[in-house]
């Protein structure tokens, strides 16, 4: 009996996720959910349902099996922009790009983007105080400190610190590894942004210094797993769609 | 060869017949760009196949003629301030980059005979930098029928202020349209974004 629990114990441990107790809060969801509408007033998102947006919906999907503690509904958005570009506004709600969907190499670094994301949202980072930041403050769950900087999204103002961008890729790699994708996708992928000439809110090349430190000795994984068939889905309708324009 | 020949010379003829069955008449430009599209195809068709091919390049060349033609004649309908857009749709705060939003899609009336006219109609809203006075936005839209693209009206970039824009593209339906229900997408692009939106319309005789 004593095993049986001690065994019940250890399996908690190690299967419940960091996270569980980063629920989300109030004030994140009353600010998420009016970001929410002005954004679906203002930006041309692809609607619900279509192919590209299933896409990057199903990826979410795997990496949010392994995040059941934080009783978070992950939620994907599309804007149809070319620039490369990925954010959230709390509540489980992630915003991805066209140019971001088109420049991921495969369904891992696709993967990396949405858990990095994931990890703002269950390190706490949008469940701050809103004073000092005014409402459209704290895109990227920014704490206003002040090494962190500031970056424009439309009409939305970011603030952005490193040590939670850090910190988000670090929760990140634990999501992607607990869901079968190679957590070395997330160090490959700010490679490739850090010289990329893109907007400079992803810091890549701290990132990629502090990604290098987190994943050094860990071996490659032996064998990859696919893209998944709605991921090249997701990449064949794209690639119609620009060929036609 | 001979057969070619021949082949080619019928096409030459269908083009010659229908551009002469026109230039009498005060014609628009869609229709003009209609017979020239018409020419063409006859011509090509009957150069490449059979005199099948120029009827069926005759075809194909008038529609094409037809887009080409509607290009130029999108017209803006209304315009909005900066202020009014923003009191209408509730934007609060300048951007950082160029964002085009379409708000609304229409087609009017939403069944036609053949023969009649379609109002395309496409509303949407352009966001600036303030370091921006302008950008260029092109609209454009497709005819669709059973999922297969039927004609394409292609817009030339204009340049655009900051605020909300209402464009109108009459669609002049042809007289031998097969009836049924017609998608049109609107486009609009400006910068690094782009908004499509679908509306519809049918062809009833």
């Amino acid at each position: 009996m004593n095993r049986l629990l001690t065994a019940a114990l250890l399996w908690l441990c190690l299967v419940s996720p960091a996270w569980a107790q980063t629920a989300r809060c109030e004030a994140e969801v009353r600010r998420a959910a009016t970001t929410l509408g002005q954004i679906h007033r203002q930006w041309p998102l692809r609607p619900t349902g279509d192919r590209v947006e299933q896409g990057a919906q199903y990826v979410a999907a795997r990496l949010g099996r392994y995040t059941a503690g934080s009783g978070r509904i992950w939620r994907v958005h599309i804007v149809r922009d070319s620039k490369l570009n990925a954010f959230s506004i709390g509540d489980g709600h992630i915003f991805l790009t066209e140019g971001m969907l088109r420049f991921v190499a495969n369904e891992g670094e696709l993967a990396a983007v949405i858990a990095h994301e994931f990890g703002h949202h269950l390190a706490g980072h949008f469940c701050t105080s809103a004073r000092k930041r005014g409402f459209w403050g704290g895109l990227f769950g920014g704490s206003g400190e002040e090494n962190a900087t500031r970056s424009r999204v439309g009409a939305l103002t970011a603030i952005v610190d490193p040590e939670k961008e850090r910190e988000a890729d670090r929760i990140a790699t634990i999501v992607l590894d607990r869901a079968g994708y190679d957590p070395r996708h997330a160090l490959e992928l700010a490679m490739r942004m850090a010289h990329s000439g893109s907007a400079a809110h992803f810091q890549y090349r701290h990132r990629v210094e502090a990604l290098q430190e987190l994943l050094a000795g860990r071996p490659r994984a032996s064998r990859a797993p696919a893209d998944s068939q709605e991921f090249r889905e997701m990449k064949r309708t794209l690639w119609q769609e620009e060929a036609l324009r | 060869m001979k057969t070619r020949s021949k082949a080619a010379v019928v096409g030459v003829t269908l083009s010659c017949v229908v551009l002469t069955g026109c230039t009498g008449g005060s014609y628009s430009t869609t229709e003009t760009s209609t017979v020239g599209g018409a020419a063409v195809g006859a011509l090509v068709g009957g150069l490449l196949g059979g005199w099948q091919w120029a009827a069926i390049g005759a075809a194909s060349g008038a529609a094409l003629g037809w887009v080409t033609g509607k290009a130029i004649e999108a017209q803006e309908i209304s315009s909005r301030s900066t202020v009014q857009d923003q009191q209408l749709y509730g934007y609060s705060a300048p951007s950082d980059s160029v964002f085009v939003n379409i708000n609304s899609a229409t087609s009017s009336p939403q069944v036609v005979a053949p023969g009649g006219v379609v109002d395309v109609v496409t509303d949407y809203s352009l966001a600036l930098p303030q370091s921006m006075s302008q950008a260029s936005v092109t609209a454009s839209s497709v005819l669709m029928k059973d999922g297969e693209k039927v004609m394409e009206f292609k817009g030339q970039p204009v340049p655009k202020a900051s605020g909300g824009y209402t464009i109108k593209l009459p669609v002049n339906i042809p007289a031998e349209a097969a009836p049924g229900t017609y998608v049109i997408e609107h486009n609009v692009s400006a910068g690094s974004t782009y908004d499509t939106a679908q509306s519809t319309f049918v062809v009833k005789a």
